[in-house]
Formats: C-alpha cells, structure tokens, sequence
C-alpha cells in the first residue's frame, strides 16, 4: 500500500507509530469493517486510513448515554488537536434517521504523542427511539497519519462517571465539563465555572463559552471593584431611586457595562450626593448603579435582596457591596 | 484547475520564464523612456506573497530605471538575453533550508546555494543582499545559515540595511563588510493598508470601550515573536500598571505545537482577544486604530514592519532596545524595552499608554510614516543602489 505522506515529515511520523505497533490495517479488515458490522480496532493498534471508517451497531441495553473508548496516538512529539472525528448518527428500527443536534453527535479526539497516549472517553446522549447507531470516525486531513487503539462499538453508559474536581478538569470529554459547570452553576461557584470554560474553551474553541466566560469575568470584576464611595453624605437623601432608570439588565449583557449605563441615566437624573433606596424590585442593581455612580445611600424600608433571573449573582454578592455602605 | 490559473503567484509573475522577464523589462524600460545605457534589471528572491515589502520597496523601480522581477527558482537564473546590467536580490534566506532534515542536509543545500552564488557572479550577474534579521526567525540549523549567511556577506556585491546597528549586531555572528552597505529605513505603511476607519468605530467594532486600555500584539503566531512569555507575564504586568488591560493578537499561528501553547494559555484570559489567522490588507488598519498601543515582545530583531504600520496608523509601539535606531525620527511613540529584564517591558508598556493619550504622539508618528512612505523610501533605495552600481 502506497502510504499517502506528502513530506518526508509526515514519513518520519509514520515510522514511529508502526515502531509503536500501529499497523496500516490489511486489505480484508478494512472491506469487513466497510460493510459496518465489524470494529476494525478491535484487538489491534491502526493507523487510520485515508477514508472513513464507520460501523454498525444496535443502541447498547435501552440506555440514554453511549461511551466510546478510545486511545488515539500522534507520532509528531505534542498533542494535535482535532486529529480524528468520531461522528454518531442515530436510527430508527426501520433505518430513518433521527434528526439530532450535531454538536451533540461530533467528538474530536487529540492524538497524543507515542509515549503518553490515554484513553479518552467520549460520552453521547442517545435520542429517544433510536434503535441503531452508525459511528464514524475519520482523519482530520488527509496527510496525517493517526493512530487509534480500543473500540468503535458504543458501550452502555447509565450515567456519567463520578471523578473529582481535578479529574474533570483534566478530562478532554465535552458532556463530562459541561456536567461539572452545571453543578458549578447551581452553587453559583463563579470560580469554578471559569476553571471549567477556560477548560472547554481551551479544547474546543466555542463563542458561547468565550461569551460566558467574558459574562462571568465581568461579574466577577464588578463585585470586586465596587467603588468605595467618597461622597459625603447628607442628612437627606436628594433623590429617591425607586426603580431602574434603564432597561433592567439581562444575562445577554455585559453587568460593567449595564451598570455603566445605568449609572450614567442616575448621574443625568439627580446631583444630589445621597439618595435613597427604597425596598422593591432590582434594589440590589439599584445599589450597585448607585456604588458606580459613586452616590451615597439611605435604605428606606426592608433591604432584602433578590438575584432571581440574574444568572451567576448571588443575594450574598448585593449583601457583601451592602456592608460596604 | 480554474483556481491554480487566476492564484495571486499568476498574477504576481506572469508565469514567464526568465528569459522572457529579462526581454519584457527592458521593453518596459524602454517604452519607459529609460537610456537603455541606464537600465537595470533586477530578479529577488525568494518571492513572497503577504508581506507587501517587496513591492512597497520596489515600488519607484521603473522610474528610477531598474525593472524588478521575481524568480521562484534560482536555477533559472542565468546571463540576460538582453544588453543590460543584471542583478539578484536576495531577501529572506530561510527558503534555502526547505525540505533539510538534518544538518548534514542543510550544510549541503547552504553549499548548493553559494555555489549558484558564485555561477552567478562569474556570469557577471550582481548580488544584492537585503539584511531583514540576524538569523531566520525559524532557524533550524543554526550553524548552516551562520555560515550560509557569512557566504552570502562575502559574495554580496552590494548589502542593503535598514538598521544603523545591523553591522555590529550581525558581527556576534558573521562579518559583513562595511564598505558593501548601503542604509535605507524600512518604509512604513502609508498608502499600503485600507485606512478609512476610525478608531471610535473600530473600538466599537471589537467590543472596546472608550475607557478600555487595549494593546496589540500583531504577526505571524511564532515563537521569536515573544507573545508566548508576553501572557505568562500578563498578570504581573497589569499589577505594575495598575489597570486591566485588553490585548488584541492578530496573527498567522505557524507552528502547531506553540499555538497549542497560546491557546492553553488565553483560555482562562478573556481579556485576551485571539484572532489567529492572516489579516487582510483592509482588516489591519482595525486593529491597529482599535489599539491604544503596539507590542512588540521579541527577544531579538534587526527591523520591525510591525513598528513601522504601528506608526503609519499614529499608534506608539513597545520594541526591544535593538529595533529603537531602526525608526529614527519616529521617537515620539517608539518605546524600546530590555528583553533580558522583564520588568523593563511594563514600564515601557505605561510610557507607551501615556503617549498614546497624548494627541501630539498620534501627529507626530504619522508624520513620519509620511515622510517614510514607501515611494520614498524606494527611490532611496534605487539612488542608493545605482550610486554604487
């Protein structure tokens, strides 16, 4: 077989993964694993071919979630991203296929160098009514030269894996980090959530984590800048701040420059150095816009505050800028 | 097959052979109105495609007499069919080294190279050198192009600088003879880049506020490019300054496991904006008006075309020591910072953020950028050449 490296490079790389045991898959292996019924990993160390590889397989034990195990290798010395794609589809008893978001249904692997290669995990959800499940999985280009160990069959996965903190930092497994910034989002753990989106981030380069981690910086930043305040304040409050001047914020925004805004209508809407907050909807917002705007306040009524619908604040976030006052 | 025929390398070379090059230039020469006793022909080498400095500096060729064309393959390269002076110019001289595995390879491609140096002189063929650094920034074989580089020193009938200080920085590693060199600043930018857009809307675009200090990091994403070290040391530099600060990288990454680097170490920054691809003609001047100032981290360098668009755009621009002379006349918002100290590089970042809010600097640098433009800079280096030649 004529190996398909372009550069003398790509050569060298070839020979270190067949000195690592990776073998170019024989001609037979590779017409049974096309008709997609035979894993073509299994029990051999391959180097991918130039084509795509899928098979056939019946949805494992009824579950919602399939787990594909595999161990892919680079004979360049640094991980590559993307070195290989497995892509799941999914169909009926009767071979329709699901419609299925393909986000959902796409995992790129990073090859790892020869020497430090692991297993890598790769969870899928499984719609409802699938009977069948084709799995595919290809090069990234057409010169380099992968290679794959473990099992192109999915295996049953009731639930996802309990790993610690640090493992799921580590994990390269989209469904395992977004688990773990769910919980980070119930306890509102802004740290946490930013270790988990620098992680996605670093591995799979999306707008909406660069978004939400800007989001939450942001959030982060602003509560932790909160002016001081060096107005003198009065006896009396000058003006009575008993809603938003602006449209409420919204998680689509940016909160520094929210509270910018916001600030900026206080200013245009009163001089007077104190003004007074009275109990009722966004007082915590109001408080903030008030810091910002470097105003000194007087409460009027009860100070509860509420974070409703404000993801990643919390009542303590409002509390702590409160004991400031 | 369509797309192979109209590539910008058809366009750039005619795909005529260097014959017909040497017979069409000095047609062109004449039709010119240029005494065919003045005319000159000039092929350089290696071709490059992005960077517009071969065409920014031979931008005044033909009214100064010379005809300037490029040559893919020095094996081409032979006596002119025509009655005129020829001479090669050579620029970057990494491409030499392409394809070398091991020294051994690239000690006989470094042989090969002098040789057709040498066939060329004995055809009477001039050899021009245009010093652009003091090693390939990709340099594998460090002792191979050293020695390549001293060969080609020697050879050289004519050696073009563009830093006043290249002779005695090149000399920790090859001679190159005073009297050979010729000195002609790099041009700046003026003319090259779409420059239309103002800075208000290109903060605007890129999601700065007015409020926000931004600093630009622009270029090819490589190692000698410092930009690696430069956002190890962002926290502390943003400590020394005291504010936060938003940082631009544009750029081409080059190598796949230092961008792995760069991606592993903005991922937790989302003050860091990456745009890591090419940067076209009309986006540059974008992030160059969006910035506040211009970084130059690098470890080493002889010339900056970073430094110079910096100053075409009125943006003050952080360079180490070395690259200071090479913009003389732009001081007003060129800052040079020590490599070798760290903290030198904040307190050059806060002078440069302190002239940018200055009206005067933006005034000043574009002034130069004027006065650098590269018409004029070409016709220097025509002059210059023809002098000697």
């Amino acid at each position: 077989m004529k190996p398909d490296t372009s550069t003398k490079g790509n050569a060298r790389h070839v020979r270190r993964l067949i000195k690592a045991g990776y073998r170019i898959l024989p001609q037979f292996v590779l017409m049974l694993a096309r008709t997609g019924i035979v894993d073509p990993f299994a029990r051999r160390k391959a180097i991918l071919p130039r084509r795509p590889l899928t098979i056939l397989a019946i949805r494992p034990a009824a579950q919602d979630r399939v787990v594909y195990t595999l161990r892919v290798a680079t004979g360049k010395p640094y991980a590559e991203r993307s070195a290989a794609t497995l892509s799941v589809t999914y169909r009926t008893f009767w071979g329709r296929k699901i419609r299925w978001s393909e986000d959902a249904a796409r995992h790129a692997f990073f090859a790892d160098p020869i020497d430090e290669v692991t297993e890598q995990p790769a969870y899928f959800d499984v719609p409802q009514g699938a009977f069948w499940v084709v799995s595919t999985i290809q090069r990234h280009t057409d010169t380099r030269r992968i290679g794959v160990s473990g099992s192109l069959k999915p295996l049953a996965c009731a639930a996802l894996p309990q790993v610690t903190w640090e493992q799921a930092l580590l994990s390269r497994d989209r469904l395992l980090l977004e688990s773990a910034l769910s919980k980070a989002q119930a306890t509102c753990d802004r740290t946490a959530a930013r270790q988990i989106l620098a992680r996605l981030l670093f591995l799979l380069q999306r707008r909406a984590d660069r978004a939400l981690l800007r989001h939450i910086s942001d959030i982060d930043a602003v509560f932790k800048t909160v002016p001081t305040g060096n107005a003198v304040q009065s006896d009396t409050a000058g003006f009575t701040y008993d809603a938003l001047l602006t449209t409420p914020f919204k998680n689509s925004m940016m909160l520094s420059r929210w509270l910018k805004s916001e600030a900026i209508a206080l200013e245009a809407a009163t001089d007077a150095d104190t003004i007074l907050l009275t109990a009722g909807p966004h007082l915590g917002l109001r408080l903030m816009a008030a810091r910002y705007a470097e105003k000194a306040v007087q409460f009027d009524g009860d100070t509860q505050y509420d974070a409703n619908g404000l993801d990643w604040i919390t009542v303590a976030d409002f509390e702590a800028v409160h004991a400031l006052t | 097959m369509v797309a192979e025929t109209h590539s910008n390398r058809a366009i750039l070379d005619a795909e005529r052979t260097f014959d017909e090059a040497c017979v069409d230039a000095k047609l062109s020469l004449f039709a010119k109105g240029v005494n065919l006793e003045e005319a000159h022909l000039l092929a350089y080498y290696p071709p490059v495609q992005r960077n517009p400095y071969q065409n920014m500096l031979y931008t005044a060729a033909f009214e100064k007499g010379f005809a300037c064309f490029s040559v893919a393959d020095l094996d081409d390269i032979g006596s002119p069919p025509v009655d005129a002076p020829l001479g090669v110019h050579y620029h970057w001289v990494h491409k030499v080294f392409a394809g070398a595995e091991t020294s051994r390879e690239a000690e006989r491609m470094a042989s090969r190279f002098l040789d057709t140096l040498d066939a060329q002189k004995d055809a009477g063929i001039k050899i021009i050198w245009t010093i652009h650094n003091l090693l390939s920034h990709s340099a594998r074989f460090i002792d191979e192009e050293i020695a390549l580089r001293a060969g080609l020193s020697d050879r050289a009938d004519f050696v073009h600088i563009m830093n006043p200080a290249t002779l005695e920085i090149c000399a920790r590693y090859y001679e190159v003879n005073a009297s050979k060199t010729f000195m002609v600043p790099h041009p700046s930018y003026f003319g090259v880049y779409g420059d239309y857009i103002s800075a208000d809307q290109a903060r605007f675009d890129l999601g700065i506020t007015p409020e926000d200090k931004t600093l630009l990091l622009f270029g090819s994403l490589a190692p000698h490019k410092g930009t690696r070290q430069f956002l190890h040391n962002l926290e502390a530099l943003e400590e020394t300054l005291g504010i936060r600060v938003r940082i631009l990288i544009a750029g081409q990454p080059v190598n796949a496991e230092y961008q792995e680097e760069i991606y592993a170490l903005v991922a937790d920054k989302p003050n860091v904006f990456l745009f890591e691809h090419h940067i076209d003609d009309q986006t540059v001047q974008r992030l160059f008006r969006a910035a506040d100032a211009v970084v130059c981290p690098y470890e080493t360098g002889l010339n900056s075309g970073v430094a110079a668009t910096a100053a075409t755009f009125g943006r003050p621009c952080v360079v180490p020591d070395i690259l200071v002379p090479a913009l003389v006349g732009a001081s007003a918002g060129i800052v040079g910072f020590n490599p070798s100290d760290p903290s030198s590089l904040s307190v050059a970042i806060g002078r440069a953020l302190e002239a940018s809010a200055n009206p005067a600097t933006e005034t000043a640098l574009i002034d130069w950028a004027k006065l650098h433009r590269p018409r004029v800079m070409s016709r220097a280096f025509f002059d210059a050449l023809r002098q000697r030649w």
